[in-house]
């Protein structure tokens, strides 16, 4: 993206960039929508959640809180505690968005996804500066407006709407992985293909005692150590 | 309070949690100075973090049903290989997603 680019056009790419991002979020996004229904919600309580909340992992969770009796406090600091790994991707991108005013950072604060920062990671240097702030704000917005509409469609059509999409389903879930693996290709190489490796290996490790938001953190924590120190 | 009413504030309550978690590290970068971020050992460490928690995200996006059965794991495998395949060959990370995507679904379709 060069320095002549208008904040249309950055943003309009920005989108661009987030199409993978709406493949991988749509069947979720219906799933969400599904769930919350079948949990008793109504269309716009479910949809409130995914305007508001905008996190795969915490939507699910407070869907099983419904009747579970667990306090706000409880609920808080479960949540606090499935989000911690996003504390590590504002303070990784910190440094390519330092010139960012504070109400710009409020405002992309608010769709700092797994999806969103993977992508931005990857991409953010290739653009100028002072037009980084337009380019996330059009990859946050496709993922937003993706999310927010797949969690309608799931809450408004329900069960119908998964057998409809068949086959579909499966393979638009496919398109998360697909998109990490692609962002991590260009990093397979020197040290930080062992860094890379070492994260595999613990997350792989964590997941199989089902405690994979735990091993996010650990992986995001120690796994760079091992890539620095391991020569 | 009713059952709605605590259901809002649960909202209101994992809303303003899962906003914190992403906005802090941003409000603390504004109070210490940037060229502190960015020099010595802790610049050479952050490098490393991002591909760490990409790594991460991409154990834990692969679904246990995408690795669960020899058709869904071989499904996978090849739609990986597509991927990486795609973008060595053209650098295109949304092009090598939809390629990994419509291999991954036509081997599936193939093995049913």
């Amino acid at each position: 993206m060069n320095l002549q680019s208008s904040p249309g056009r950055v943003f309009a790419s920005g989108l661009q960039s987030g199409l993978p991002i709406i493949a991988g979020y749509y069947p979720v996004a219906v799933a969400f929508g599904i769930a919350a229904s079948a949990a008793g919600l109504s269309v716009w309580q479910t949809l409130l959640v995914s305007v508001l909340v905008f996190a795969g992992a915490s939507q699910f969770v407070l869907i099983s809180f419904l009747g579970s009796g667990v306090s706000l406090l409880g609920a808080a600091l479960i949540t606090l505690g499935l989000n911690l790994r996003h504390l590590l991707y504002g303070t990784n991108l910190s440094p390519q968005l330092s010139t960012l005013s504070t109400r710009d950072h409020l405002l992309v604060a608010f769709g700092l996804t797994d999806e969103v920062f993977a992508t931005a990671q990857a991409r953010l240097q290739n653009i100028a500066a002072h037009r980084r702030f337009w380019w996330l704000l059009g990859l946050e917005v496709a993922a937003y407006t993706s999310w927010v509409s797949g969690t309608w469609l799931g809450s408004a059509g329900g069960n119908w709407l998964a057998q409809q999409l068949g086959l579909l389903q499966p393979a638009l879930a496919f398109a998360l992985p697909a998109l990490f693996f692609a962002l991590l290709l260009p990093a397979c190489k020197g040290p930080t293909l062992r860094t890379v490796l070492a994260a595999l290996l613990l997350t792989a490790g964590f997941q199989y005692l089902g405690m994979s938001a735990t091993g996010i953190f650990v992986a995001a924590l120690v796994a760079p150590l091992v890539g620095l120190l391991w020569h | 309070m009713s059952s709605e009413t605590v259901f809002l504030w649960l909202v209101l309550v994992v809303a303003a949690g899962t906003y914190l978690t992403r906005y802090l590290p941003f409000y603390i970068a504004r109070k210490v100075a940037v060229s502190k971020w960015r020099s010595g050992r802790f610049k050479a460490y952050l490098e490393h973090v991002s591909p760490a928690i990409i790594a991460a995200l991409l154990v834990v996006s692969l679904d246990s049903a995408m690795i669960s059965t020899a058709r869904s794991l071989l499904s996978t495998l090849v739609g990986l290989v597509i991927t990486a395949g795609s973008w060595w060959r053209w650098r295109n990370t949304g092009l090598s997603v939809f390629a990994g995507i419509v291999g991954y679904a036509a081997l599936l379709l193939v093995l049913r």
